[in-house]
């Protein structure tokens, strides 16, 4: 089963990379766990077997050439649609959202792995329209395959999760080869827009398909003590996850020793905003470390895309890199106050078993398409 | 690469990849640089505004609702106790300040050192531990100013109040109401989005767990509150300085159940003479379960389980100290044996018979000639030689003989299909209960089931293991034994085959004798308590099976109906009238002069008569002696003119129904009807006939 020629390819820096940060993610996650479990060990011990699945999962998918993916895009594709409808019909609410499915072992949330799905079936897609992605009317079924999994993850309602979607679709088609010129019209033509219907909604009222807290957030972001309650409602989680991340100063607090995270002044402080307690406990130095593990990851992750042995590979790696890419930006970004407030995970960190899998699975990708870069020649 | 590199789409992606690469660089050096702003330019201002993070939100506990009996008498309360807590204070010493603490609560068992290791234990370096936990009372008010007075020198040490659930009358149907406790890991996150915090209560068992909380639409429904919370400002000690802001919390629904407190108190406290009266004779004795029904409704009036549980032990954490108790692997005081767990009935079943006899067209005033021994092959014994006996003397005297020639007449089929009218064998529904189990109703079906799957499993094992015999012989021997190897193999794989089948037949098909065992209630019949109420219920009715239900209502502190209960129909029963009629005539020939209960209800007045079954069942379990281990079961209803009550109960280990569980149910009668001048027990028991 296991080609020996096959993983002599193997990228050894991706691989140590990702251990280094699932290790480092352990050890603050146990830190952060400690001020919300009677367990400590509990969420540990959680995250730890959801990562051992991840890894074996790595291995099964590795042993499948990825050109078969091609092959099952269709019916990949409806089975990403009915995983979403299901939410609605089986899914259960967590704080006014209806994004889980229980299996009983855990909490299933489809729309994480709702994002690799659609990486392999535009890939496939994109591959077949190779060189001919030059107008407007070209781009069409692209954005219509993405656009449908979007608006039921949009539906949710998981604004965050949605806008990945956005993000991989422009990656993938930006690197598919898509006419430069149209690519920035549209990109730079999508900002203004947005930017002219926010400032039309505040100014003019201008009635937008946004709820009113996601709205928000986008204010808080620019001023967060200007939430109408002096920074204790919708600022509040910007302004202590900014204090957390400063207070840290060079060398930080120290494990457990946090006290931002360890005092509860942040909530969330193991899931969406564990970049927070980094920040506070482990300081300016071993912060700018975890980053540029982040860095590295997705430099080695665009060589394995340059190396791939066809353009299909090639997206499905590009895909991969701009999920990674837009959540770790948006997630960071969040933290330490230049993005808005998205529920959004910080891949291979974030305490969470869907996010967590999906990300190993979709590294399972990464290095399939990396041991099969060699064309074989005879 | 050679000559991939001259393909023009590996061309344009190698540039288009360099692009996304520049993307990337310029991602990580916003954030590298907003990270230097922070961390670096800024963090003495950062440094500062987190020392000075003062202020804190305390959730406040909601007061939970209260669980009372039909008449509104309670069952389940809150009370305030003073919490005295100790938290870290950073940069402080906490030894001296453990030692005054431990010399000011004058508690000889909170010790310096037991306080430090408190401490120490405290999973949440920055929480609170509590340290001690005292009632309301003048005598806490003492130690309260006494630490009140010291404050100044007590950093870290905070006295709150909690409410504390409590329990009035102890053990008293502590099986239904249940209890609540620290809530696990688990259940914080099955119940996420339910605001429950990590040191929430949550209910574990009973009534506090099945009406814990629920959201229906916008309405909340539950004994558990809605939590509110204080915005409080505190100093470095972490003690609070300010009020900034307080939301109310908002208290939990009360639950009105449709048990009767003084009947309940009755069934209890009878049960208990009764077990220790059985306990004198047979040391296997010490448990039981009961039920009381109210016919016209299904309403639970009293059910009991012994035995007993004191919700007290689980909150006050005086169950520790118990373990050895409610840890009895034979007794299991936890479980509750009324509905959890299901009995053989015994002669309560012959009911059942009767009816479907009736059906099958049996002339009532037929008479069989008991000799002590039904006469067909695999026939069970008598307990006694009754004579020529028709169905209501058969019934009085409890005759094996009898019931096991009209069971023939009827046929299993018929017997099955009355019990399942009757909601033998399936879990009754019933509302406010939990972990009801199913109980087994002995059909065809059922033993085929149960012993072919058994069986088939057995072969399958046997098989293995001649293969496996035979591979290792086989892969050392050479052609000629080989192939004699193969035949005898193949012989003995043959005879397992012929040996099993003879097997399978005896023991999956129905055969006349699990017909003789089944109608007279023995075998492989079993049943909860609460079935068997229902049952008797439904009879005295007229054929109604109501939905037995415990709750009938939920009401909100300020006075609004959130949930209501009442009669429910699970089935009307499709028997003729005349015929549950006549059964129900057998049955007061039970309590008339020469039947098994006679002694029972002989002091009742006249319009207060009764209808009853006693029984005497083989436990069925390994280890018990057959002529002296039996359990005593009991079904009744009253009046028997206009049926108001049903009672089904079972003493472990007490021989006969009559004179245990019958007592039981008189006592409740008695009880129930507002009789005096009763019997004792003694005199009761003597005047036994079974």
């Amino acid at each position: 089963m296991f080609n020996r020629k096959l993983w002599r390819n193997l990228d050894y820096v991706l691989v140590a990379t990702v251990l280094a940060l699932l290790a480092i993610s352990l050890l603050v996650l146990d830190s952060a766990a400690a001020s919300i479990t009677s367990r400590p060990d509990y969420y540990v011990k959680k995250q730890m077997m959801v990562i051992a699945l991840g890894l074996i999962g790595i291995l099964v998918v590795s042993t499948i050439d990825y050109q078969q993916l091609k092959r099952y895009r269709l019916p990949l594709y409806i089975f990403n649609l009915l995983l979403l409808v299901s939410v609605f019909v089986i899914g259960s609410e967590a704080k006014g959202a209806q994004r889980w499915i229980d299996l009983g072992f855990f909490q299933f949330q489809p729309s994480e792995f709702s994002k690799l799905i659609v990486v392999i079936t535009l890939a496939g897609m994109l591959e077949g329209r190779q060189g001919k992605l030059n107008h407007v009317k070209d781009l069409v079924l692209p954005f219509i395959h993405v656009a449908v999994p979007m608006l039921l993850v949009l539906k949710q309602p998981d604004l965050g999760t949605a806008l990945v979607f956005m993000a991989i679709l422009a990656g993938m088609l930006y690197v598919a080869g898509v006419n430069s010129r149209l690519f920035f019209t549209l990109v730079g033509g999508a900002a203004l827009a947005a930017g002219l219907a926010l400032y039309a909604h505040f100014n003019w009222g201008l009635p937008l398909p946004l709820e009113e807290y996601q709205l928000k957030r986008l204010v808080v972001m620019l001023d967060p003590y200007n939430d109408g309650e002096g920074g204790r409602g919708a600022g509040y989680h910007i302004i202590q996850s900014q204090v957390a991340i400063g207070s840290g100063g060079l060398w930080g607090k120290g494990l457990r020793q946090g006290s931002q995270v360890q005092l509860n002044f942040l909530p969330e402080h193991h899931t969406d905003f564990i970049f927070s307690v980094v920040g506070e406990e482990l300081g300016f130095f071993r912060t700018l470390g975890v980053l540029a593990l982040y860095f590295l990851l997705l430099y080695r992750m665009i060589r394995i895309a340059h190396q791939a042995k066809d353009l299909f590979g090639a997206l499905l790696v590009t895909g991969v890199c701009c999920m990674f890419t837009f959540h770790v930006l948006v997630n960071v970004g969040m933290t330490i106050g230049i993005m808005p407030v998205t529920g959004i995970p910080l891949p291979l960190f974030s305490y969470g078993g869907s996010s967590m899998l999906t990300n190993l699975l979709a590294l399972a990708i990464v290095i399939n398409v990396n041991l099969r870069r060699q064309k074989i020649l005879f | 690469m050679g000559s991939q590199e001259k393909e023009p789409w590996k061309l344009n992606l190698n540039c288009r990849l360099k692009g996304y690469f520049a993307f990337v660089v310029l991602v990580f050096l916003v954030l590298a640089g907003r990270l230097f702003f922070l961390q670096v330019v800024n963090a003495h201002e950062f440094a500062r505004q987190s020392a000075e993070n003062s202020i804190r939100l305390i959730p406040i506990e909601a007061r939970r609702g209260d669980i009372l009996d039909r008449q509104g008498r309670v069952l389940a309360t809150s009370r305030p106790v003073y919490a005295i807590t100790l938290t870290n204070v950073p940069g402080q010493d906490m030894a001296p300040v453990i030692k005054r603490l431990a010399h000011l609560l004058e508690d000889p068992e909170l010790t310096p050192e037991v306080i430090a290791e408190k401490l120490k234990n405290n999973p949440y370096r920055y929480e609170p531990v509590v340290v001690k936990r005292l009632p309301a009372g003048p005598e806490s008010m003492a130690v309260i100013t006494r630490l009140e007075e010291r404050r100044p020198e007590l950093p870290g040490v905070n006295i709150t109040t909690e409410p504390q659930r409590y329990y009035p009358h102890g053990s008293l149907a502590g099986h239904i109401i249940g209890f609540v406790g620290q809530i696990t890991q688990e259940e914080l996150e099955q119940r996420r989005g339910d605001n429950y915090r990590l040191n929430d209560k949550i209910g574990k068992s009973g009534i506090e767990r099945y009406l814990e909380y629920e959201k229906r639409g916008d309405l909340r429904i539950g004994l558990r509150g809605q939590d509110g919370a204080e915005q409080v400002e505190v100093n470095a000690f972490n003690r609070k300085i300010r009020d900034l802001l307080t939301i109310p919390p908002a208290p939990g629904d009360n639950v009105e159940l449709t048990l009767d407190l003084d009947l309940q108190k009755t069934l209890e406290e009878a049960m208990d003479r009764v077990i220790a009266e059985a306990k004198k004779k047979n040391p296997k004795a010490g448990a039981g379960a009961a039920v009381v029904l109210d016919v016209k409704t299904g309403a639970i009036l009293a059910m009991a389980s012994k035995p007993d549980m004191d919700p007290n032990d689980f909150v006050t954490g005086a169950f520790s100290e118990k373990q050895a108790y409610y840890n009895d692997p034979r007794l299991k005081p936890m479980f509750n044996r009324a509905v959890q767990g299901a009995y053989p009935p015994g002669s309560t079943f012959k009911p059942i018979t009767a009816i479907a006899a009736l059906l099958a067209g049996v002339d009532p005033d037929y008479r069989v000639d008991c000799r002590g021994r039904y006469w067909r092959t695999g026939g069970i014994s008598c307990w006694s030689t009754h004579g020529p006996v028709n169905l209501e003397r058969a019934m009085a005297v409890s005759c094996n003989t009898y019931f096991q020639w009209a069971g023939e007449q009827a046929g299993i089929e018929m017997v099955n299909r009355v019990a399942a009218q009757f909601g033998l064998g399936s879990p009754t529904g019933a509302v406010g209960i939990l972990g009801e189990v199913k109980g087994i109703l002995p059909s065809p079906e059922w033993k085929k089931m149960v012993n072919g799957a058994a069986l088939e499993k057995w072969l399958a094992k046997e098989q293995e293991k001649i293969e496996k015999k035979y591979q290792e012989a086989l892969a050392s021997a050479d052609e000629g034994e080989r192939e004699r190897l193969l035949r005898e193999r193949e012989r003995e794989l043959n005879a397992l085959k012929t040996r099993f089948d003879i097997t399978y037949n005896f023991e999956t098909n129905w055969h006349p004798f699990d017909t003789y065992n089944t109608v007279i209630g023995q075998g492989a019949n079993n049943y909860t308590v609460l079935q068997l109420a229902n049952y008797v219920a439904t009879l005295a009715n007229g054929g109604t099976r109501w939905r037995p239900y415990l709750v009938k209502r939920v009401v909100s502190p300020e006075g609004e109906v959130k949930l209501e209960f009442g009669p429910e129909v699970v089935q009307k029963v499709d028997i003729p009238a005349e015929i549950l009629e006549e059964v129900k005539r057998t049955m007061l020939a039970v309590t008339g002069p020469g039947g098994t209960a006679s002694f029972l209800f002989a002091d009742f007045p006249s319009h207060l008569k009764v209808g009853a079954k006693t029984g005497t069942a083989q436990t069925g379990l390994a280890g018990d002696d057959l002529s002296r281990d039996f359990y005593g079961t009991f079904i009744a209803f009253a009046p028997y003119d206009d049926p108001q009550i049903a009672f089904a109960g079972i003493i472990e280990y007490a021989r006969h129904g009559g004179d245990s569980a019958g007592i039981v149910a008189r006592e409740v009668f008695a009880r129930y009807f507002g009789l005096t001048g009763q019997l004792s027990d003694a005199e009761l028991a003597g005047r036994a006939i079974e």
